[in-house]
C-alpha cells in the first residue's frame, strides 16, 4: 500500500515539475517573441549592465533597464517596449519584478511608465542579469572575425511553491551593430527611419507672419527657457530661423516657405558675427540691426517679442 | 474487533487503490494536456524562429540594396538591367556617380530584373521587389503624411521573401540625402567685391547653422515624379517640366527643402581668398569661380582675343552659346563646379533663385543663351524673371549690365528655367 502512496506522490510531484517547466517555457517564449524582432536595443543602465553581473544593489527601485524598438510580424509597423526591474528587497523579503511597458517613439521610459500599465510581468524575481556581448559561437568562418552581437538575459525567480528556477536566454542579433555610444545596438542602415513617429504636418503654403498664420517650431521665452521643443522636421513647407530674440544665438524658428526679407515678414538671419564680437557697439533692435537683413528699401525692426521683422 | 480491523484494512486498501488510480488518471490527463501544450509551445518557438530568419534575410537584402542605391556597390543580378538602362540614360555613362540615389535609373533597372540573391550564413535566398502604385521605387513626399509616419522625401521599395506558400515582406525606405554639399561655417558676401573700398559690402555668415545645398539642378524626371503628388500646380509652359516660380517653391517643399537663395548661391560660387580662414577681415569676391586671377580664366582671355577659339574643355567648364555643335551639353560636367563642388556656376541653362535682398533679380544670366563675349558670364550678374512666363519678354536685366545680346531664337521658343533647392538642419 505504501508503494501505491509513494507512486502517487511521485506522479503528483512530476506533474508539478511539468507545470514549473511549462511556466519557464512560457516565459522563454514570451522573451523570444519580444526580443527577436528588435530592430534597436538600448541598455539604459549601462554601468551596471554590461558587466554581466547580477543586479542586486539598490533594492526597491523600479529602473528602466532596456528599451527596444521592434518591427511587427508583417514588418510594416514599429512599436517598442521598456523593460523595468523592481529590484528585490531582501530585508523586507520582497522579491523583484520584471515588467514590460509599451513605449511610444519619442517617449522616454519613465513617461511610458506614467502613461500605461505593464503588459507583462515576471514576478518573484531573485536575480536579473542582462548584457550585450559578441556571439563567440557564431564566429564568422574563414575571416576569423568576431561573430555578431547577442543579448544575454538571465532571470532567477521563485517558481511555484518557492522552488528556485532560472531562465538563461541568448538572442543572436545578426543585423544589429553597436553605436558609438556603446549602449545602443541598432540596424545601422537607412532602411528604417527609427526616429519616425506618427506626426502631424504643420503649416500651409500661404502662411505668413503678416497674417499671423505662421507657427513657431522652436521657441524660447524672455528668460531663454525653451517653451517649444525643436520640431521643425514636421513643417510641411520647410522652416527658417528668426533673427532677434533676447537669447543670443538661440533663435526661434518658424514653419513655412522661406519669405525672409519681404515686407511684413521676418528678417533673414545675417549671422552671428555680431554675437561673437566681430561687430561691436550696435543694438540688436536698432534700425541697422546686425542680426538680420531685408529687401532693398526695408529695414529690420523688432516686434513685441524682439523678433526682427522687415518694414 | 479483528473483523473490524479487517474491514478497516480493506477499506484503507480500497481508498489507497482508489487514490492511486485517481492520481494516475489525473496525471495521464495532465500529461496529455501538457504534451499538447508543449507541442504548441515548440511550434510557437519554431514559428518565431522562422519569422526571425526571414527577418534577418530581408534585413540583409535591405542592407545590400541600400549599399547599391546609396554607394553604387555592384549587384551582379542587376548588371544586365543596368546595361540596358544606360542606353536610355546615356548621360550617366560618363558620370557613374550620378546613378547613386537616382530613383528613375534604379526603377528602370528593377523593371529589367526585379530579383536578386542574398547570401546569409552560407545560404542563398532570392528576394523580389514588389510594385506599389505601379512603381518599384514608390516616391514619398515630405509634404504628405504616410501611414508609416515617416518623415521626409525619399523612395520606398517593398522586398519579398517566399518560403513555400508563405511570404515575408519588408518595406525599405530610401531617404534621399545624396548629392548635397554642406556649406562650411564662415563669412560670405553677395556680389563682386574686388576693391578694398567697395560700395558693395553686404556680408553675412552661417556660423552655427547647418545648411546643405543641392549639388545639381532639379531634373525633368524629378519634376514629372513630383506632379503625381502636387495636383495644385499652375502650368503655363508647353513642356510638362516648365515650372512657375511658385511651383519651384512647392517642388522644393515636396523634398522638405527651400528654393535656393542668392546669398547661398553666391556663397557657394565665389572662390574664398583663404580657405583656412573662415572669418577674414576683408572678404574679396572675384568674378570667376575657378581662380582669383582673371588672366587665368579662359572666358576673360577669350574676351580679350578676337575670333572663335573656344575648346571642348572650355565648354565643359562653362557651356556657353558658342559650345553648341562642339559638344552636347551635360549638367554634370565636373569642370564647371565651384570650390564647394556645385555647378554649373557659369553657362548651362538660366537658373532661378529667391533673392531676399533684391527680389526682382532672381535669375542667373550666365547661360548657353549668350556667347562667350557677353558680360553675363561672371558671378553675380543677374536678371529678373517674371516667375510666370517662359518667353524672352519675361526676362529683364539690371541696367548696369547694359543691353544684352539676347539671341533672336529665344523670342521664337520657350525658355527652360532651371532651379535647385537647399535645406537647413537643426544647429
Amino acid at each position: 500500500m505504501r508503494i501505491f502512496l509513494i507512486i502517487s506522490l511521485l506522479i503528483l510531484v512530476s506533474c508539478k515539475s511539468q507545470k514549473e517547466e511549462q511556466f519557464a517555457a512560457q516565459i522563454k517564449n514570451n522573451l523570444i517573441e519580444l526580443f527577436l524582432p528588435a530592430i534597436e536595443l538600448e541598455v539604459l543602465e549601462q554601468g551596471r549592465f554590461n558587466t554581466g553581473e547580477s543586479l542586486e544593489s539598490f533594492p526597491s527601485l523600479n529602473f528602466p533597464m532596456v528599451r527596444a524598438k521592434i518591427l511587427n510580424e508583417n514588418f510594416d509597423h514599429f512599436s517598442g517596449f521598456c523593460l523595468f526591474y523592481l529590484m528585490p528587497n531582501n530585508k523586507k523579503k520582497k522579491p523583484g519584478v520584471i515588467s514590460f511597458v509599451e513605449n511610444y517613439p519619442g517617449e522616454d521610459c519613465f513617461e511610458s511608465q506614467r502613461e500605461r500599465e505593464p503588459f507583462w510581468e515576471i514576478s518573484k524575481v531573485e536575480k536579473f542579469e542582462v548584457s550585450f556581448a559578441r556571439d563567440k559561437q557564431l564566429r564568422i568562418k574563414n575571416s576569423g572575425s568576431l561573430g555578431p552581437y547577442e543579448i544575454f538575459l538571465k532571470i532567477d525567480f521563485q517558481g511555484r511553491g518557492s522552488r528556485k528556477e532560472f531562465i538563461a536566454e541568448r538572442f543572436s542579433l545578426q543585423n544589429l551593430k553597436r553605436k558609438r555610444s556603446r549602449s545602443i545596438l541598432t540596424f545601422p542602415h537607412k532602411t528604417f527611419d527609427l526616429k519616425a513617429f506618427p506626426y502631424t504636418l504643420v503649416g500651409d503654403y500661404g502662411d505668413k507672419y503678416e497674417n499671423k498664420s505662421q507657427q513657431f517650431c522652436y521657441q524660447v521665452d524672455k528668460n531663454c527657457q525653451v517653451i517649444k521643443e525643436f520640431d521643425c522636421d514636421s513643417c510641411r513647407y520647410g522652416w527658417t530661423y528668426v533673427p532677434g530674440g533676447e537669447c543670443g544665438e538661440d533663435f526661434n524658428a518658424v514653419c513655412g516657405v522661406d519669405r525672409c526679407g519681404e515686407r511684413g515678414e521676418f528678417a533673414c538671419p545675417r549671422g552671428q558675427a555680431y554675437l561673437r564680437g566681430f561687430v561691436r557697439d550696435i543694438e540688436p533692435c536698432s534700425q541697422d540691426s546686425p542680426l538680420g537683413y531685408c529687401q532693398e528699401g526695408l529695414v529690420p525692426i523688432c516686434d513685441e517679442n524682439k523678433n526682427l521683422v522687415c518694414l | 474487533m479483528s473483523s473490524l480491523l479487517k474491514t478497516d484494512l480493506k477499506g484503507r486498501k480500497t481508498i489507497a487503490l482508489f487514490a492511486t488510480v485517481f492520481s494516475l488518471l489525473v496525471s495521464l490527463i495532465y500529461l496529455g494536456y501538457s504534451n499538447n501544450s508543449e507541442t504548441e509551445q515548440r511550434d510557437l518557438v519554431k514559428q518565431s524562429e522562422s519569422q526571425y530568419l526571414a527577418r534577418e534575410i530581408l534585413l540583409e537584402g535591405a542592407r545590400v540594396f541600400e549599399d547599391y542605391y546609396f554607394k553604387g556597390t555592384h549587384i551582379e543580378d542587376f548588371s544586365k538591367g543596368e546595361l540596358q538602362c544606360l542606353e536610355k540614360f546615356d548621360q550617366l555613362k560618363a558620370f557613374p556617380d550620378r546613378k547613386r540615389c537616382y530613383a528613375p535609373f534604379v526603377e528602370c533597372v528593377l523593371k529589367q530584373s526585379p530579383v536578386f540573391q542574398v547570401n546569409l550564413g552560407g545560404g542563398k535566398y532570392p528576394l523580389s521587389f514588389i510594385k506599389q502604385n505601379q512603381h518599384f521605387l514608390s516616391p514619398q513626399s515630405h509634404t504628405m503624411k504616410d501611414k508609416w509616419g515617416q518623415l521626409g522625401y525619399g523612395h520606398q521599395a517593398l522586398l519579398e521573401l517566399r518560403d513555400g506558400d508563405k511570404q515575408f515582406r519588408l518595406k525599405v525606405f530610401l531617404k534621399n540625402n545624396c548629392h548635397q554639399k554642406f556649406l562650411p561655417h564662415r563669412f560670405y558676401g553677395v556680389k563682386e567685391r574686388v576693391k578694398l573700398k567697395s560700395d558693395n559690402m553686404f556680408e553675412w555668415d552661417n556660423l552655427g547653422r547647418n545648411i546643405y545645398l543641392d549639388q545639381f539642378q532639379v531634373t525633368e524626371e524629378e519634376i514629372l515624379e513630383w506632379r503625381e503628388f502636387d495636383t495644385d500646380w499652375n502650368h503655363s509652359g508647353k513642356r510638362a517640366y516648365q515650372l512657375t516660380l511658385r511651383d519651384m517653391h512647392r517642388f522644393c517643399s515636396y523634398k522638405g527643402k527651400q528654393l535656393m537663395t542668392v546669398p547661398l548661391w553666391d556663397a557657394a560660387s565665389f572662390l574664398p581668398l583663404v580657405l583656412d580662414d573662415p572669418t577674414p577681415l576683408n572678404l574679396f569676391r572675384y568674378p570667376y569661380p575657378w581662380s582669383i586671377r582673371k588672366s587665368k580664366v579662359f572666358l576673360h582671355k577669350l574676351k580679350a582675343d578676337e575670333g572663335d577659339k573656344i575648346s571642348k574643355d572650355n565648354c565643359k567648364q562653362a557651356y556657353v552659346k558658342d559650345c553648341k555643335g562642339k559638344l552636347p551639353y551635360s549638367p554634370y560636367f565636373d569642370q564647371s563646379k565651384s570650390w564647394l563642388g556645385i555647378g554649373p556656376i557659369l553657362g548651362g541653362p538660366l537658373e532661378v533663385f529667391r533673392n531676399p535682398l533684391r527680389d526682382k533679380f532672381n535669375l542667373k544670366l550666365s547661360s548657353f543663351h549668350f556667347g562667350f563675349k557677353s558680360k553675363v558670364h561672371a558671378i553675380g550678374r543677374r536678371g529678373a524673371w517674371s516667375g510666370v512666363g517662359f518667353a524672352a519678354s519675361d526676362i529683364s536685366v539690371d541696367t548696369n549690365l547694359g543691353p544684352l545680346d539676347f539671341p533672336s531664337s529665344l523670342s521664337q521658343e520657350e525658355i527652360n528655367f532651371a532651379f535647385r533647392c537647399y535645406k537647413e538642419e537643426k544647429k
